[in-house]
């Protein structure tokens, strides 16, 4: 086996794990719900019109 | 890996990741086997051109 086969090889074996490996960081790069809540916050308002929205949502399906 | 787009990306996540055949891959993201093995042969040979330039650049 020459060189060029030899890194061939190598790299046919780690690219997989390359793979996993860059998922694994950009799930653990998604911020903590937590984190998110902090970052992202809504208005009182806000919350109320979305829950009007989603009773309303609710009632129409039944 | 981030020089690689999301489509390719997704690809290689299925095959690698969740061990589905191109088969499979292509169903779920609506492309031929073919396809599916051009796009994971195409984003190894990028991989693969970065990672030899970085060697070099190193060297």
């Amino acid at each position: 086996m020459n060189k060029d086969q030899v890194n061939d090889v190598i790299f046919e074996a780690l690219f997989p794990q390359a793979v996993i490996d860059d998922f694994n960081e950009e799930i653990e790069s998604i911020p903590t719900t937590e984190q998110l809540t902090e970052i992202y916050s809504f208005s009182s308002e806000f919350e109320m019109r979305m829950k009007k929205l989603f009773v309303k949502d609710h009632r129409r399906n039944f | 890996m981030n020089t690689i787009d999301e489509i390719s990306k997704q690809v290689l996540v299925m095959k690698y990741l969740l061990n589905m055949s191109y088969k499979e891959i292509g169903e779920e993201l609506s492309m031929t086997s073919k396809h599916v093995d051009t796009r994971i042969m195409r984003a190894k040979a990028k991989v693969r051109k970065l990672m030899e330039k970085d060697v070099k650049y190193n060297e």
